[in-house]
């Protein structure tokens, strides 16, 4: 069992299989390659924890859980990359957004879902040539953004 | 940065088999016309950035409470 100290969990314990391997890094993190997933099983949102880095982490989902239609397509080389030949045999995962100021505002990465390849342990971040999906699509829609809103300002008011 | 100047109509070979063509040119807009294998992927290089940037917004996302996952668990979705 090996273990890395986390700002979000503490320490985290992983063995050698849990490891994701991402080849090039998930954009904008490009050197960091190992990466594992965390977070309690019965809950929508996991979290994808850079083992080459502590503090760094991606709150992830499957994006059914936020568009209960989803359905995308891929480049055939995005399957290739990690060992695979169908999208109906990976795991994929959504990245999402939460401001701590504002998690009503949380938004996910429909558009550039994480492939994840169980079997082979390799992961891949991919651009689904599907253009209606956006980048940054709101988990909540306008009006339970309006009432989590309302609910944080009366909740801070009673605080102070 | 390699450097060539084109005129409409004119077209670039790129490697095996990618052929990039100016179409058209209009303004400060210029059209560009892609022949490319199916396995090569072609992106609007903002769309590449935008993924770039919202993972390193998504990186200092907090640990959320029951709360807001109930709410996602509860589909209330939007776009």
């Amino acid at each position: 069992m090996n273990s890395i100290d986390t700002s979000r969990f503490g320490k985290l314990d992983y063995r050698d299989e849990d490891i994701i391997k991402f080849p090039k890094g998930i954009p904008g993190f490009e050197d960091k390659t190992n990466w594992v997933v965390t977070g309690e099983a019965d809950e929508d949102i996991k979290w994808l924890q850079s083992i080459d880095e502590g503090t760094l982490a991606l709150a992830v989902s499957h994006p059914r859980c936020i568009d209960p239609e989803y359905n995308i397509s891929v480049a055939r080389h995005d399957l290739e990359a990690i060992d695979s030949n169908s999208l109906e045999t990976v795991g994929i995962l959504a990245v999402l957004t939460i401001p701590a100021d504002a998690p009503w505002e949380a938004r996910a990465n429909l558009r550039a879902p994480i492939l994840v390849n169980s079997e082979a342990r390799l992961g891949r971040q991919v651009i689904a040539l599907d253009e209606k999906y956006p980048v940054q699509a709101h988990i909540f829609n306008e009006e339970v953004r309006a009432k989590l809103k309302e609910e944080s300002l009366v909740k801070n008011a009673g605080e102070k | 940065m390699l450097v060539l100047s084109r005129k409409p109509g004119e077209s670039l070979i790129i490697g095996d088999g990618i052929k990039v063509t100016v179409v058209e040119v209009k303004g400060d807009s210029i059209k560009i016309g892609i022949e490319a294998p199916k396995d090569v992927p072609v992106w609007r290089k903002e769309l590449v950035d935008e993924v770039s940037t919202q993972n390193l917004e998504a990186s200092s996302s907090p640990l959320l409470k029951g709360d807001i996952l109930k709410k996602l668990r509860g589909g209330s979705h939007g776009q």
